[in-house]
């Protein structure tokens, strides 16, 4: 059982993990700094929902699933991210040159 | 005293985060993830979150970090690094008025979530009423492979097509290139630098500790915390411990990726077919035989998932186009 306070002092930070992960995923050019923005707001949204699961006397467990389902899309979509970024600055590299600096 | 902890906590977290968005060096950014997969782990066992931590620690930080890291050794100053997109007239017109809708969202939701009354969800109590009939003592384990096992079926499915994605991109001309018998991942490695002794000699010492700690977890997940995707993560750790220690793992690539990978899905879907055949619904198991169906399959999906995640790496790796 964890207070109240405790919990929507957790609430916080992860909306503040959210919107300014959306935010500077919105924003940056990088591709790298856009996928780590896009993976900042999704341990943001896990955040809000383990704190919601410690909300009942034993942590929830249809929640904490949840989460762990939501870690394990995020490493797959992290991952094919990564490999396309490689592919897609191997070509530009290949390209002549052809940095957009 | 645990408040005290918890703002601190928050507060790292806080920084950390700043630190992995802002940060204008890709490395810098990189290892502030992995600063902050560390800080969130503690943060889920400050919530009684034992089984999530566990999955943070393992996945997260384990392995996520490991992809991003290697991406930013590999190519640690991209053009236009951390700048943000910029008009030619206003260059502090957007930076300004994402800042500004920033706070703004934060204040709202944050005002929401102080004066919100709290209520529990009403699936609790069905929820461990049912629990006995899945056949496994843990609850998050039962939820994952009983009451959502549509969910953890398609999850697994979503892990499979991204390594099968994955390994499209990785190879030389496509799927139907020649030598379709033999990835050809393995090209690569005489490229790699020579490892420390150190490295090599404590992969060979570690795996075993690791193989046990994985197998540990899976099968402790149907009484304690543990499972079949922490389990495959730490699996899939031991594989690309050993391979960066150039151990060679290429009969093993060869031959067992691909058929581990698709494995696990498949007999999923086939324990949820045997559902319908005995005028059950999809998906759902008798509570006799519920046991050993959760167990098959769980087994069967961490080798998928250590799969995956390892075929992730090997791809990272070696994608076409990079020289």
């Amino acid at each position: 059982m964890v207070s109240v306070d405790t919990i929507s002092w957790y609430l916080l930070v992860s909306t503040v993990m959210i919107i300014f992960g959306t935010v500077r995923l919105l924003l940056v050019r990088d591709l790298l700094a856009r996928l780590i923005a896009l993976d900042v707001t999704g341990i943001g949204v896990l955040l809000a929902l383990v704190a919601l699961a410690a909300r009942s006397e034993s942590s929830d467990p249809v929640l904490q699933a949840l989460v762990i389902t939501g870690l394990v899309i995020a490493v797959a979509f992290t991952g094919l991210g990564a490999v396309l970024i490689r592919r897609i600055e191997g070509l530009r590299e290949d390209g002549g040159g052809g940095d957009r600096s | 005293m645990s408040t005290v902890l918890d703002l601190g906590l928050g507060v790292a977290v806080l920084i950390v985060t700043g630190l992995s968005l802002l940060a204008r060096s890709r490395l810098v950014m990189s290892m502030s993830f992995l600063v902050l997969g560390v800080l969130v782990a503690i943060v889920w066992l400050r919530l009684s979150s034992l089984d999530v931590a566990l999955a943070e620690a393992a996945i997260g930080t384990g392995l996520l970090s490991a992809l991003l890291v290697w991406l930013a050794v590999r190519s640690p100053l991209p053009p236009g690094a951390g700048r943000m997109e910029t008009s030619h007239r206003l260059r502090w017109l957007r930076p300004a008025v994402g800042l500004v809708a920033g706070t703004v969202l934060t204040v709202v939701t944050a005002a929401v979530w102080v004066r919100a009354d709290h209520r529990l969800p009403a699936w609790g109590e069905p929820a461990q009423a049912q629990l006995p009939d899945t056949g496994v003592e843990h609850p998050i384990t039962g939820v994952l492979l009983a009451f959502r096992a549509y969910d953890t079926l398609l999850e697994s499915g979503i892990l499979m097509l991204t390594a099968a994605a994955v390994l499209a991109l990785s190879r030389r001309g496509g799927l139907s290139a020649g030598s379709t018998h033999q990835l050809s991942i393995h090209q690569a490695s005489a490229a790699l630098p020579p490892v420390p002794a150190t490295l090599s000699w404590a992969a060979r010492m570690l795996t075993p500790a690791l193989v046990l700690l994985g197998l540990w977890l899976l099968f402790a997940g149907s009484t304690d915390s543990g499972g079949a995707f922490q389990s495959g993560a730490v699996l899939a750790a031991a594989l690309i411990l050993l391979h960066c220690a150039q151990v060679d793992l290429r009969v093993f690539q060869a031959r067992w990726l691909r058929p581990l990978l698709v494995g696990g899905v498949v007999v999923f879907v086939l324990a949820g077919l045997v559902g319908p055949l005995l005028g059950l619904p999809w998906l759902s198991w008798e509570p006799e035989w519920a046991f050993a169906a959760v167990l098959v399959v769980e087994v069967l999906l961490t080798a998928g998932i250590t799969a995956g995640l390892y075929a992730l790496f090997l791809a990272l790796e070696n994608p076409e186009g990079v020289r």
